[in-house]
């Protein structure tokens, strides 16, 4: 035998596991050629492989637990996760400290946040149904309490329809939409200009708040946040600093509903 | 572009039956291996923003479920334990409360394993992780990879490999 360093188990392994090349793939190779229970080793390696996948591979035909898929299918933020919740509390907390006179006292995390799942979902609700001519609603806003009552008692949830007429945005009415299982409301706002925003709702996790954050996707933003029992995102196609006080206005709205 | 939503999270439920099947080998039971895999797709759902581009994400996934795996006996270790560490999900007891577990001889062998060596043997072994993959799931140097590979294939050689050389087909099931 030639060899300048021992070739052991763990330099079989790494043959055998294919991460050896060249010249150090080949000493190992000369090695085992000359050893018997080197040889072995590398035997058992493929050996120990096939019996792992017989005996684990039928789980791959599996379904995903439905508890799993729900959770893949929910909104990304609702869904918060022990450790996410303590952060999103200590956030909110703040939120609520520093807004008791006045809303500037949310947390904007940083200008573009990522995507979250809620805010995709509220910007396909807008994206559909604020382009919609014809019915743009299911109920009109005219009734305001009636919308308040109806999707209010569909989500589970006392649901205030906030008015933000200072903001120059009257309510249009409202629509119940169905997330997966689970309802959830948009109502929609418009200015004198015809220009529309949404308000998205769905019941969050008893414990679920988060501070305001910023999304946006081909022209269109939404302002998010939860404060639970609410999700709630704010969409349109307005410049960012305009939708934003927008969702200030309507948390300011639903935070003394 | 980056990636929308709704394509990551398809991206990640394909992931789900290797990450099951992985969890299922280490901890021998199928309930709890369910549980694991849950907790670190919430995980993983609420921490999509650091899923960079171009990240592998069968690597990221199972680092995720490395961390949470961790955590939990971690957290199982503050309150007062009556069995080792080591030996959370190893008892024959562990797997007498679960009414759905399928056991063979492998299985067994395996639970003779540390921990450390059982996660290196199935990374690579099961997941065909690259060594370099194995090291960053897990946290540790490659080298150490080496290591706890090699002793555990060489103790489940002793445990396994002298009665028979062929993969095992038949299964008990215990209720």
């Amino acid at each position: 035998m030639s060899a300048a360093r021992t070739i052991g188990a763990i330099e079989v392994n790494a043959l055998a596991d294919g991460e050896l090349v060249g010249e150090a793939a080949d000493e190992v190779r000369q090695a085992m050629a000359d050893d018997d229970a080197l040889k072995h080793l590398a035997i058992w390696r493929d050996a120990l492989s096939e019996r792992l996948h017989s005996a684990y591979d039928g789980i791959l035909d599996a379904p995903i637990p439905s508890r799993t898929a729900a959770a893949l299918r929910r909104p990304g933020h609702i869904q918060l996760p022990h450790a996410a919740s303590r952060i999103a509390a200590a956030a909110a907390i703040a939120v609520v400290a520093a807004g008791l006179g006045y809303v500037a006292g949310f947390e904007l995390l940083g200008a573009e946040h990522p995507v979250a799942g809620f805010a995709e979902l509220a910007l396909g609700a807008h994206k559909i149904y604020a382009s919609e001519v014809l019915h743009p609603v299911e109920v009109s806003g005219a009734d305001s309490e009636q919308l308040h009552k109806w999707l209010g008692k569909r989500l589970g949830v006392d649901l205030p329809v906030p008015d933000i007429k200072e903001t120059g945005f009257t309510l249009v009415g409202g629509r119940l939409l169905a997330e997966g299982q689970h309802p959830a409301a948009l109502l929609m706002y418009e200015d004198a200009s015809g220009q529309r925003v949404t308000l998205y709702i769905e019941k969050s996790s008893p414990d679920g708040s988060t501070a305001l954050r910023h999304a946006s996707n081909s022209g269109f933003g939404t302002y998010y946040w939860i404060d639970s029992p609410l999700a709630c995102a704010v969409s349109g196609n307005l410049a960012d600093s305009e939708l934003k006080t927008v969702a200030e206005r309507i948390y300011k709205a639903l935070d003394k509903g | 572009m980056e990636r929308s939503v709704s394509e990551r999270k398809k991206a990640i439920a394909a992931e789900v039956p290797r990450l099951t099947r992985y969890a299922v080998a280490l901890l021998r039971d199928r309930r709890e291996a369910e549980d694991l895999v849950h907790d670190c797709i919430v995980r993983a759902l609420a921490n999509l923003q650091n899923w960079r581009e171009g990240d592998n994400p069968r690597k990221w996934l199972f680092a995720i479920l490395h961390n949470v795996h961790v955590d939990r006996l971690r957290s199982r270790a503050r309150r007062p334990l009556t069995t080792p560490l080591a030996d959370e999900h190893d008892g024959i007891g562990a797997i007498r409360q679960s009414e759905d577990v399928t056991i063979g001889e492998i299985d067994q062998a395996l639970a003779a394993l540390p921990l450390e060596q059982r996660q290196c043997v199935l990374l690579v072994g099961l997941e065909g992780a690259g060594y370099a993959e194995a090291a960053e799931i897990l946290g540790v140097p490659v080298g150490t990879v080496m290591s706890r590979l090699s002793r555990g294939r060489e103790r489940l050689r002793e445990l396994l490999g002298r009665t028979s050389e062929r993969p095992t087909t038949t299964l008990r099931r215990i209720k």
